[in-house]
């Protein structure tokens, strides 16, 4: 053996039983969790050309995006056996979620250090009312064992719906021109939708600009935040990794339409299969979908819903479904 | 607030067992990173070719059924895509996949090191990196006139027989994700490995059956544009049905 190793393996070996002999002393600190709601769901969407705007002409803007979140785990980076967890499941309008989030999970007690985080999407069975939400639609979430309730509306000037001619029933309505595809359309510059939509997965580990987790430091409390988008239904995809290069597209929501009422229903979605939607053409790649078979435009939803955990803003989380 | 906390226990008496470990290693002069250098054949087959049942009633025969497969990555873990920087195994060749034999053809070799796949991701013979403003096309895409699949055969319902190609490619652009693969691991797909140094090799079969079974050939038959064509076929070869990994089995 080298004597330089013999060297340094006795200092090391004094390093770590001086270590050891700290363990009663060792100083901890708290982890302080917020929930964060995008600008997407608190202001919607508004049309335009820019890389954050709709671009195919629809304003889009949320009534309700209540969502059952929590259970907050995470792991010593340098150990993953040493973890800690605060299984608080609430039940929360992001549409109503102040800028400066909510604290609502503290973690006290964390080795100084670096620890990954993850938090769930659960049902709202079991879960904790928060004030943000009313008695009915907690209920209502609570019976359809469902993770979300988004409620919401699409306007445009001039919009259209153009649903699939095979499962289209506008009834009386008249046409209005057709797409691109020669598809029959309709007037539609007003639709709405509320769904209840199971949707649970797990986030994590999660980084942001390539740095995991968050560093707990000694005697102070570390503040992260779970952040939730409100714009994956817009997306032409399912990115993994950074958001900007997506085109943000929702004419194939108001093509659901299928009675052209002005009201997409769940029923209409599941309907639909992805490819009698003209909409979904070339500019979507949907090969990274969490979910498969991608077999109707409801898995569709439920498939981006369940993509938009995110850590501190834009920080990227991996995603298991149960 | 219901709060856990679990802290491992005996954690001077495991480090000086490490540090003892550490001696025995020094000792003998070097370090055993447990990963050792693997290179295993990567094999494509398709499956027996037999009626189709598609949509609206019609019985689909294909006659025809080519996709240009490659490159595949193989990631550690249960995602792919961005969240995997370093592929464990990868080929970054491309092979023209018979769908309709069931025959097992080596595309190439597998190369990487030891340890635990958890996902995939792959290209359809056309790549984009985020080095390059657009997408290549590979040579089994350019065996297919630069695409991803080649399709034909015949749709019959009654006494209506409907003969039937398409070709088409599958890539990433500028609207879409450049720099990412076409195809990735579902978080809804099973699929885990320790990749050994004898494991034999590995065989991706593809069924090309759902590819087909949307397409709408009641507007087919009426002479109408073959978008939904296209559409059915890419979405059931990207976010359809996976392909099946088998382990095993040298050629």
């Amino acid at each position: 053996m080298h004597s330089k190793n013999m060297t340094s393996t006795v200092a090391l070996l004094l390093s770590i039983l001086t270590a050891c002999g700290d363990d009663g002393d060792e100083q901890s600190g708290t982890l302080s969790v917020l929930l964060e709601a995008e600008d997407t769901i608190t202001d919607g969407l508004d049309p335009g050309e820019d890389v954050e705007n709709v671009r195919d002409g629809w304003q889009v803007r949320f009534d309700r995006y209540i969502v059952a979140v929590g259970d907050i785990l995470v792991r010593l980076a340098t150990d993953s056996s040493v973890r800690a967890n605060d299984s608080d499941v609430f039940v929360v309008d992001l549409s109503r979620v102040p800028p400066s989030g909510l604290p609502l999970w503290e973690l006290p007690g964390l080795r100084a250090g670096r620890w990954d985080f993850g938090y769930s999407l659960a049902s709202a069975a079991g879960a904790i009312q928060h004030e943000s939400v009313d008695a009915a639609n907690f209920e209502a979430m609570r019976a359809a064992d469902a993770t979300y309730l988004v409620a919401g509306t699409l306007t445009q000037s001039g919009g259209r719906s153009c649903p699939p001619p095979s499962l289209a029933a506008p009834g009386s309505r008249a046409a209005s021109g057709t797409n691109a595809a020669g598809q029959i359309c309709y007037e539609n510059p007003t639709l709405t939708f509320e769904w209840l939509v199971p949707a649970k997965a797990s986030f994590g580990p999660c980084e942001l600009d390539g740095v995991p987790g968050v560093s707990v430091t000694e005697g102070g409390t570390q503040t992260v935040a779970a952040t939730l988008h409100g714009d994956h239904l817009t997306f032409n995809g399912f990115p993994e990794g950074d958001e900007g290069g997506v085109l943000r597209l929702i004419q194939w929501l108001a093509d659901c339409d299928l009675d052209v009422d002005g009201s997409v229903t769940r029923d209409e979605l599941e309907a639909i299969p992805p490819s009698a939607l003209a909409e979904l053409d070339a500019r979507y790649q949907l090969g990274g979908s969490p979910l498969q078979p991608l077999d109707s435009m409801w898995t569709y939803v439920v498939a981006q819903l369940s993509t938009q955990g995110h850590m501190n803003g834009e920080g990227e989380c991996a995603l298991t479904l149960p | 607030m219901t709060l856990h906390v679990q802290q491992r226990l005996g954690r001077c008496a495991s480090t000086a067992g490490a540090v003892a470990g550490l001696l025995v290693t020094l000792a003998s002069g070097c370090l055993d990173t447990g990963r050792e250098r693997v290179s295993l054949p990567l094999r494509v087959a398709g499956v027996t070719p037999s009626p189709v049942a598609g949509a609206a009633g019609w019985t689909i025969t294909l006659d025809g059924a080519e996709l240009a497969f490659g490159p595949l990555y193989l990631c550690a873990g249960e995602q792919a895509g961005a969240l995997c920087d370093t592929a464990r195994l990868e080929w970054t060749g491309s092979a023209l996949v018979d769908a309709l034999d069931p025959e097992p053809r080596v595309a190439g070799a597998l190369e990487g090191v030891s340890g635990p796949v958890r996902s995939w991701m792959y290209d359809l013979g056309i790549t984009s990196l985020l080095t390059q403003q657009r997408p290549t096309a590979l040579a089994a895409a350019i065996e297919l006139g630069e695409n991803s699949v080649r399709l034909s055969g015949v749709a019959r319902r009654d006494e209506r027989a409907l003969p039937f190609s398409l070709v088409l490619p599958i890539q990433q652009d500028e609207a879409t994700e450049l720099g990412a693969c076409v195809v990735r691991k579902s978080a809804s797909d099973p699929f885990e490995h320790e990749v050994a140094g004898d494991d034999t090799a590995l065989t991706v079969r593809f069924d090309p059956a759902p590819w087909v079974r949307e397409i709408d050939f009641d507007a087919l038959a009426e002479d109408a544009l073959d978008d939904q064509a296209q559409r059915a076929v890419r979405n059931a070869i990207v976010a359809g049905a996976r392909p099946s990994f088998e382990w095993g089995d040298a050629p």
